[in-house]
């Protein structure tokens, strides 16, 4: 299969994808998708809305790019290849603060609850999100069960389920009231017991 | 502690220039109507004219009421606050019997993805600083912090938390679960099962049967 090119596309092209992606990720991450406007975005990137379609097409495609985008990021994270086991787990709990961390939590915490309505853009995007999340910290639980990690008789999917929907309600009550939360250490209350080793 | 199942439903209606003590009945109705038009339609797509219609009132009726689509929003939110209050008893009980009353209150909720739908979307949105449901979001979220902390406080003084079991900790903790937990069912209802998967955080805290 072949890329086609937007008309007029040029060496620029990578490096202005780039900033409109910066952009999106901006306005995407207070306002949700619903409430983005791409005049917004093309004004923060610098450009006009015509010329910002001329590289995304929709509101929508943009959102995808900026998600893909997040996921690259997010999996250069983990490292290549990604840790297994326990190390998967510890890597998920200690997220590395960056300047951009707010953002990126911000637009976590909005796309996956628009997204649960079944008519938004990336509704089925987020639903696969979740399942393959869900699906790798299952096995981490597995693989840690299977060295003598986890307690007897802790239940690895639901362990899996407990500790996503619990990072992802933690990074809630940050952005509401930051002086009050300690994510890290709440995760290691939670984890620390289902464990025969230190987290 | 029944002033205080009051005061989930006091501390965040807002209150338009007196009409509410007037005309109660009309504002529920409104909100009946709202409750059954964003459920079907999603809020979004839900107008404030398919809402005035289904009370069977003039838009600017419904406006007179509730001065925009968010004041509605906000109303139909403090109403579903307002059930899930009754159900965990009233007097809203203390101690355990409340934290008891938080897992009956998610058995209840998954009966009514509609409005879990609704309080995700709108929470989420309401995180952001300029948006007008935050300051709501805000005074909600502190208000359950608060009332689940002292749950868990009574708890401990009456020998139900294990040792060491820090209330603040497992007060966000509980918190965090549940929504995260709405989320995670809503896109996957038959695989999540919000009411045990909170049992199964619960119990290894306490001494006792949860």
């Amino acid at each position: 299969m072949t890329t086609r090119r937007p008309r007029g596309a040029s060496a620029r092209t990578p490096v202005r994808r780039q900033e409109i992606v910066r952009a999106g990720l901006a306005v995407f991450s207070s306002s949700g998708f619903h409430g983005a406007s791409l005049r917004d975005i093309a004004g923060r990137a610098g450009l006009s809305q015509a010329g910002l379609l001329h590289h995304y097409a929709s509101k929508a495609d943009l959102l995808k790019a900026v998600l893909a985008w997040r996921d690259d990021g997010s999996r250069q994270q983990l490292g290549e290849p990604p840790p297994e086991g326990l190390d998967l787990i510890r890597r998920l709990v200690a997220r590395p603060a960056s300047a951009q961390i707010l953002e990126l939590v911000r637009l976590h915490v909005i796309i996956s609850a628009e997204a649960v309505a079944a008519g938004h853009p990336v509704h089925g995007y987020v639903r696969e999100r979740q399942a393959s999340v869900l699906d790798t910290v299952r096995q981490a639980f597995e693989r840690a069960a299977a060295r003598g990690e986890l307690r007897p008789g802790v239940d690895c999917a639901a362990s899996a389920r407990a500790l996503v929907a619990l990072m992802d309600g933690l990074q809630v009550q940050w952005l509401l009231r930051p002086d009050q939360a300690d994510i890290t250490g709440d995760v290691r209350r939670c984890l620390q017991p289902l464990l025969t080793v230190e987290l | 502690m029944r002033a205080q199942a009051r005061l989930w439903l006091v501390t965040t209606v807002a209150r338009t220039r007196g009409e509410y003590a007037k005309t109660p009945e009309r504002r529920q109705q409104i909100v009946n109507a709202a409750v059954e038009v964003f459920s079907s339609a999603g809020y979004r797509k839900g107008s404030l004219r398919d809402v005035a219609d289904k009370a069977g009132l003039s838009q600017p009726g419904l406006l007179h009421h509730f001065p925009s689509k968010e004041r509605l929003l906000e109303a139909v939110l403090t109403w579903r606050d307002d059930v899930t209050a009754q159900l965990m008893g009233e007097p809203l009980p203390e101690g355990l019997d409340f934290l008891r009353g938080l897992v009956r209150a998610a058995e209840h909720n998954a009966t009514t993805p509609e409005l879990v739908e609704l309080h995700v979307i709108v929470s989420a949105e309401g995180t952001s600083e300029d948006h007008p449901l935050r300051d709501y979001f805000v005074r909600r979220y502190v208000y359950l912090f608060d009332v689940t902390r002292q749950a868990f406080l009574r708890a401990a003084a009456e020998g139900q938390l294990q040792p060491g079991v820090d209330c603040a900790s497992a007060t966000r903790t509980l918190i965090a679960l549940m929504d995260g937990l709405q989320i995670q069912w809503l896109l996957d209802r038959d695989g999540v099962d919000m009411a045990g998967d909170l049992r199964r955080y619960l119990q290894p805290l306490l001494t006792v049967e949860l």
